[in-house]
């Protein structure tokens, strides 16, 4: 991995291989693993010894009870008890999320609570500072400020706490926001007090009865408790990218798939179940499924079984299916249907993790994804959520959610935009591609730009024939796009078909001399023939149009400069 | 946050150098996951030229040792099997001894114990263990370490080692924490502990935890159970990302007099897709959930918000964070909320109010932080990036009309370096607020208020405080009546390791590498010297260590009126195995 930049310009390091470098952690915090996890919080006790320059803190946090080892965030001072001493609601990323820990210091008036009240100030007194006079030796002062946000993503209230140790109060003053000292004279100990500006005088406020929180029982840590399977519904059903599946009699098939605009459906609603015939889930699952099959018909809902076991594995596979008497189409998920379903849970759920046997995936009959059931669901579940596909945009946001509320921001038509760099950040270009070509309005773009779309976005999918295709129709109808050139010249590249290719670069190169790819591609094909004065004259051009481009190609060409020399 | 440059070590498959636990023997991790495998393809581990980490893995693996006979006494084979022969210790303390007794009864003995002093040789060396040991008289002790720096080369090897000690009977509890300085001698068989210099050892007793955690009795079930106990993680798993329910998990709480009868409430932030739930403390004490019936139940992301008087009528209104919006809505009465304005902010973390202007009316200051975890953006250069999103100082013109005045006011000088946290104080005294923003990719600001005119003074007043800021607050801790400042960073014993090797940044100058390893020190105190400058005195104050910090604040916890911290620390634990 590389080190930062130095400077703003990406100078004296590389800035992609630093920006790989935050995609890489942004990966692994999402794929369940740690970074500085574990971490216990720290509590310092200030012992004192200022005045002669030795001034310390003890490391308290086990023997306080503080030193748990979650996710902290923030955390917020308070006596929530009113008894005189200050508790901690403590915030985490972790389980609990939550946290109040009462402070059991016994019952004493070793403290003032004083609350403001600004008249010509903010009527919170926010800004104000607040000074307690102490009857010691030294007459010492100390300070509290009224503050409204500090520490992180944390307000604390309006009560200000001091702690007294044995001394009593000389005199409290304060300084008000924009305003003057004003005394409130001595004040007793061990009690709440309001102090209004201008008055003079404080005012004594009387706790009300609080349940004890110290003397109750004590309440065991919880813990995250694993989940077994779990059901995620999208917020905004989005269109599923096109699988490729193998139907056992080995024929290969596609359905689904993002268009232009849209989505490709089946016009039913389809639950998709991956499985495997050695995992007991999954059977038990089909079983369920099995004990569903009239229901499913009744509603129109597909069932399509995906196997994720070897092909050599059939009988097994056939002898669970007849079994289980589980309904649907049986067939068996190709590597790039899995890596497609993968990419889906893995955005959706924010974590790139392969999903388990069972999973499955419930299709709108336009299409769309609506929910994603990691591990076993129960048909009944599943029947319940046909209730979603109807749904209008902004009930159907709420309606896959746990809990109720209230949005501000409306719910968009579609979030297309938003899974194509979630693909993008994953890593799945190709994917990213379908994405992308789903935000593309056909009204809009024309056939000729439909068609390179197409393209471009097989060729990232590898399906190189489909590419070609599309793109050989996009240049019937716009031979004057160069785009469609170099494109179709980067997918003959691809298949091994150096003439065509170098001759489709060429004309994308003639009209437009800039293609920073087409240069690049056709240095590459020059690297592969040994031309070293074609690479040199690509070279000299691509320096001109990006130097990242020109150094991967002086990079390609002394690689084989220095295998062959 | 961490200081990008260690993660070469970080992604090794290595075992955790960072840390060794008594009892947990080192072993490696598992495979990386396939995500990160793939894009880290090709890259050797190592090759980053940080050699010495693999020293620091031995070292560490050596401190197991001496561990597990802190922790379980018993054999002192193994533990020999890592000493020279004549290893010398000196004494783990001296008349000088820091024991800090908490609550009544038990005080543990200062001064010396029996066979902790000084020693030549294996024999003393494992009697001052055992003395140690001893002292802590706890039927569970856990021992850990965190190797801190790896100095010299193979022939002699000095690591400063920070330990920590935890141990409880039913008594009494202990703790302890220590610094020392191990060298290293080669040998054959590896590396041997010739020389443990201890530099500081602090023992703590109390016969039971001051704090006890009460929140399944302080909030009701539903809403603790079934809503603030799960963590992001189960959140992640049935929430659709899109919504926002990032893993991150910045959501923050607010703590105000909602409905004015004199007993504090609660308002928390939740992620996209769970609401924010205020929660209204009955005369009773116990809690009302009227988020939905308040109008407050915001289901967009809500990172930050503040319950703060923004319309002069007494109650605290609300502004919370809500997507890439701010929304300002009026306290009606008895805690019910109207919508009455919102201003467009993107990624908006910490906020804090004051009266900026004096007009008497409370202004809001918004933090802004681009995540480069979620691909928003990458900070350029890393220690002193500038290319976050600008924070806002909005300015209240009534009737909850806030307007932009970042620029106006002199707030825009340095103010795009990923904020995470600002808190106000007037620290020079001179009757006006003052700001001091922490910023995760850069030198902290300390906008010093001149007469309405802001001046960033973090420089010449010495609290630039290089470093991954992540929280600040103000106290005043020496007494003097001048308040100190604590900032919570990002500590990273790897990082710091790594970042005073020779092969780290080699093109850097040296005041960059310095700033580079600035970065990864850990949290700060810095002494207010009555509103001149300040002095940063963490060191001898003993409060850097911070671990991944984030808001650490003051509080009291015995009453006695000199300001103590809590630090809440730690960035990502996930149930796989593995740590950066």
């Amino acid at each position: 991995m590389s080190q930062s930049p130095l400077d703003g310009d990406g100078e004296g390091g590389s800035a992609a291989a630093y920006g790989a470098g935050w995609q890489n952690l942004s990966r692994w915090i999402r794929s369940g693993r740690s970074w500085s996890g574990h971490e216990r919080h720290g509590a310092f006790q200030n012992l004192g010894g200022w005045a002669d320059g030795r001034g310390k803190f003890a490391d308290v946090s086990f023997v306080h009870g503080l030193d748990m080892d979650q996710d902290g965030r923030s955390a917020v001072p308070v006596d929530w008890d009113m008894d005189g001493d200050q508790d901690l609601w403590i915030l985490s990323r972790n389980a609990p999320r939550v946290r109040l820990m009462v402070n059991q210091s016994p019952a004493a008036d070793n403290f003032l609570a004083l609350r403001l009240h600004g008249v010509r100030a903010n009527r919170e007194a926010i800004g104000a500072r607040v000074e307690v006079v102490l009857a010691d030796a030294n007459r010492s002062v100390q300070v509290r400020t009224r503050r409204a946000g500090s520490g992180y993503l944390a307000q604390s209230g309006p009560w200000l706490h001091f702690g007294l140790g044995g001394a009593k109060v000389a005199e409290v003053r304060v300084l008000w926001p924009g305003g003057e000292w004003e005394s409130f004279g001595a004040l007793g100990r061990g009690q709440f007090w309001q102090l209004r500006e201008g008055s003079g005088a404080a005012r004594p406020w009387t706790r009300p009865s609080l349940p004890n929180l110290e003397d109750a029982r004590s309440v065991p840590p919880p813990q995250e408790a694993p989940q077994s399977g779990s059901r995620l519904p999208l917020a905004i059903p989005t269109p599923m990218p096109r699988l490729q599946v193998v139907g056992l009699d080995g024929e290969l098939g596609e359905f689904l798939g993002v268009t232009p605009g849209g989505a490709k459906g089946t016009g039913r609603p389809v639950l998709i179940t991956l499985w495997s015939h050695t995992c007991a889930p999954c059977v038990q699952e089909l079983t369920d499924l099995g004990a569903s099959g009239s229901v499913f018909d009744q509603v129109g809902l597909k069932s399509v079984l995906l196997s994720v076991d070897p092909t050599d594995e059939i009988d097994s596979v056939r002898k669970v299916l007849e079994r289980t008497g589980a309904p649907g189409q049986p067939g068996w998920a190709t590597h790039a249907c899995m890596e497609a379903l993968d990419a889906m849970a893995s955005v959706a759920g924010s974590r790139p993790e392969p999903l388990p046997v069972p999973s499955s995936f419930l299709i709108d009959p336009g299409g769309r994804l609506q929910v994603i059931y990691r591990g076993r669901v129960h048909p009944k579940t599943v029947l319940q959520d046909l209730a979603l596909i109807p749904l209008e945009s902004q009930l159907r946001r709420l309606a896959a959610l746990p809990f109720q509320g209230r949005f501000l921001a409306p719910a968009p038509e579609d979030n297309l935009a938003w899974w194509e760099g979630a693909m993008r950040r994953l890593g799945k270009e190709g994917l990213a591609a379908e994405f992308a070509l789903g935000q593309l309005d056909a009204e809009v773009v024309g056939e000729a730009q439909l068609h390179l779309g197409f393209g471009v976005a097989r060729l990232q999918q590898g399906q190189l024939g489909e590419a070609l295709e599309h793109l050989r129709k996009a240049s019937a109808l716009n031979p004057q796009d160069p785009l469609v050139w170099v494109e179709m010249g980067i997918v003959h590249a691809r298949m091994g078909q150096d003439v065509e290719a170098e001759e489709a670069l060429l004309s994308g190169i003639r009209m437009d001399p800039g293609s920073g790819r087409a240069h690049f591609e056709l240095g590459r094909i020059l690297v592969g023939r040994g031309d070293e004065p074609g690479v040199e004259s690509q070279l000299r051009r691509l320096r001109a149009i990006s130097s990242e481009l020109a150094d991967s190609l002086a990079l390609l060409w002394k690689q084989r400069s220095d295998r062959s020399p | 946050m961490l200081l990008y440059s260690l993660l070469l070590v970080s992604l090794s498959p290595l075992p955790s150098q960072d840390e060794v636990r008594d009892r947990v023997p080192l072993r490696p991790e598992e495979d990386l996951s396939r995500a990160v495998q793939e894009s880290a393809g090709g890259l050797s581990p190592l090759s980053g030229g940080w050699t010495r980490e693999d020293l620091a893995a031995e070292v560490s693996h050596a401190l197991h040792f001496m561990g597990a006979f802190l922790a379980e006494g018993g054999d002192s084979g193994p533990l020999r099997d890592v000493l020279a022969p004549g290893v010398a210790i000196t004494p783990w303390f001296s008349d000088e001894l820091q024991v800090v007794v908490l609550g009544a009864g038990s005080s543990p003995e200062g001064g010396t114990a029996p066979g902790s002093g000084p020693g030549v040789g294996m024999d003393a060396f494992v009697l001052s263990l055992e003395g140690l040991r001893r002292r802590w008289s706890a039927q569970e002790v856990d021992v850990h370490f965190k190797v801190l720096g790896v100095e010299g080369g193979a022939e002699r090897l000095t690591t400063p080692v920070r330990m920590e000690v935890r141990g409880g009977s039913e008594a009494s509890l202990v703790g302890a924490t220590a610094s020392f300085v191990c060298s290293w001698a080669p040998s054959d068989r590896g590396l041997r502990l010739d020389r443990l210099q201890v530099d500081e050892y602090v023992e703590t007793a109390s016969p039971r935890a001051l704090f006890v955690d009460r929140t399944a009795l302080a909030l009701p079930g539903d809403i603790f159970a079934g809503q603030l106990e799960p963590g992001i993680d189960t959140w992640r798993e049935q929430i659709d990302a899109y919504l926002g329910v990032g893993v991150l998990g910045h959501h923050g709480l607010c703590i105000a007099d909602v409905n004015q009868d004199g007993l504090e409430d609660l308002y928390l932030c939740q992620p996209g897709g769970l609401p924010n739930r205020l929660l209204l403390r009955e005369p009773g004490g116990t809690f009302r959930d009227i988020s939905a019936r308040a109008g407050v139940d915001i289901l967009d992301p809500s990172s930050g918000a503040l319950l703060v008087d923004l319309d002069g009528d007494g109650d605290p209104d609300l502004v919370a964070v809500a997507g890439d919006e701010l929304v300002f809505m009026e306290n009606r009465g008895e805690g019910l909320y109207r919508a009455r304005s919102r201003f467009s902010a993107l990624s908006v973390t910490s906020l804090t109010a004051v009266d900026v202007d004096m007009d008497g009316d409370l202004d809001v200051y918004a933090c802004a932080y681009l995540s480069p975890y979620d691909g928003q953006a990458v900070p350029l250069p890393y220690h002193e990036a500038e290319n976050g999103q600008r924070n806002l100082m909005l300015v209240n013109e009534g009737k909850f009309t806030f307007v932009d005045r970042t620029e106006a006011l002199g707030l825009g000088a340095g103010n795009s370096a990923f904020s995470f946290a600002a808190a106000w104080e007037d620290y020079d005294i001179d009757g006006d607020p003052d700001l001091y923003v922490a910023n995760d990719f850069g030198s902290n600001n300390l906008y010093r208020n001149d007469g309405g005119q802001f001046k960033d003074v973090a420089k010449a007043l010495g609290v630039e405080d290089v470093g991954a800021g992540m929280g600040v607050d103000w106290a005043d801790v020496d007494g003097d009546g001048w308040m100190d400042l604590y900032v919570s960073n990002m500590f990273s014993s790897a990082g710091r390791r790594v970042s005073f090797q020779e092969g780290f940044q080699p093109g850097a100058s040296p005041v960059e590498r310095a700033r580079f390893q600035r970065h990864a020190r850990g949290n700060s105190l810095f002494l207010n010297r009555a509103g001149q400058g300040f002095e940063d005195v963490t060191e001898q104050a003993g409060v850097g260590v911070g671990r991944w910090a984030w808001g650490g604040v003051f509080l009291e916890y015995d009453n006695d009126g000199r300001p103590d911290l809590f630090v809440p620390n730690g960035f990502v634990t996930g149930p796989g195995p593995g740590d950066l």
